[in-house]
């Protein structure tokens, strides 16, 4: 897995398998080293409340992400309706 | 793919003696996709490989900072006793959930202590006892600090109660 075109304050969605555990985990990286990417999800000016690290040998794959930042409740229902039906690429 | 979201919101703030430095509720931004619900927005952070979130946050729709809208005014109607009185307020809060342990609301919350400051969009409390509200238990909050201070925005709140006026 190639990190090094990832930099600090890319945000990624990073899908990890790691035990039984499948999972897909969205954030803005915090830190990134040769073993190690931590994405921030929560925080305040320098305070980060909530982060996750993960570790590079659990990646399945990554993909740097386009963040919205959310003005309006109506946001989230115009994303709802632009969603397209699965079964049209059949 | 869902849409991955910055969605700016505040909360409240509890501080320990002497510790009662910022002057205002502070802006937080939490990263995610998102579920709108009723009267709440969950943002969460990670997901099952089949789309059920697995970890985030439950945001009062009152907590969120949005620039179309006006939810932030709740709160600004009540009329708020003098300086130094004793009050109690119901408010919400926002939660973290793990495991895919979603809860169905935001917390209830209710405070109750010595008013010193009544702000533009919040109010400081001295000395609070805070409980979580949950059906007919409840829980002191916050446990591992015993606070000195607590601000909490006026958009979070239900309503209050005055025990003493000054």
């Amino acid at each position: 897995m190639k990190i090094n075109k990832y930099k600090k304050g890319d945000a990624l969605l990073i899908e990890t398998l790691k035990g039984g555990g499948h999972a897909i985990t969205s954030g803005v990286i915090y830190d990134i080293s040769k073993s190690k990417i931590t994405l921030m999800h929560n925080f305040s000016k320098k305070t980060v409340v909530d982060k996750t690290v993960i570790f590079i040998k659990d990646i399945i794959q990554s993909e740097i992400i386009n963040v919205t930042e959310l003005n309006s409740i109506d946001e989230l229902s115009q994303q709802k309706q632009k969603q397209p039906n699965r079964n049209s690429f059949i | 793919m869902n849409q991955v979201f910055a969605v700016q919101y505040t909360d409240a703030l509890y501080f320990k003696e002497g510790e009662l430095k910022s002057k205002r509720p502070r802006r937080y931004v939490a990263i995610g996709k998102t579920i709108p619900r009723e009267n709440y927005l969950i943002v969460y952070f990670s997901e099952k490989i089949n789309g059920t979130p697995l970890r985030g946050l439950l945001l009062p729709k009152e907590s969120l900072i949005l620039r179309s809208t006006s939810i932030q005014n709740k709160g600004q109607d009540f009329s708020y006793p003098k300086k130094n009185s004793e009050i109690g307020i119901y408010w919400r809060d926002v939660v973290y959930f793990e495991n895919s342990r979603i809860p169905d609301n935001p917390t209830n919350m209710y405070t109750e202590g010595t008013l010193i400051k009544e702000g533009g969009n919040y109010v400081t409390i001295k000395w609070p006892k805070t409980i979580k509200i949950k059906g007919s238990d409840s829980e002191n909050h916050p446990r591992d600090i015993e606070p000195e201070s607590c601000i909490i925005p006026k958009s979070l709140i239900n309503s209050i109660e005055v025990y003493e006026n000054k």
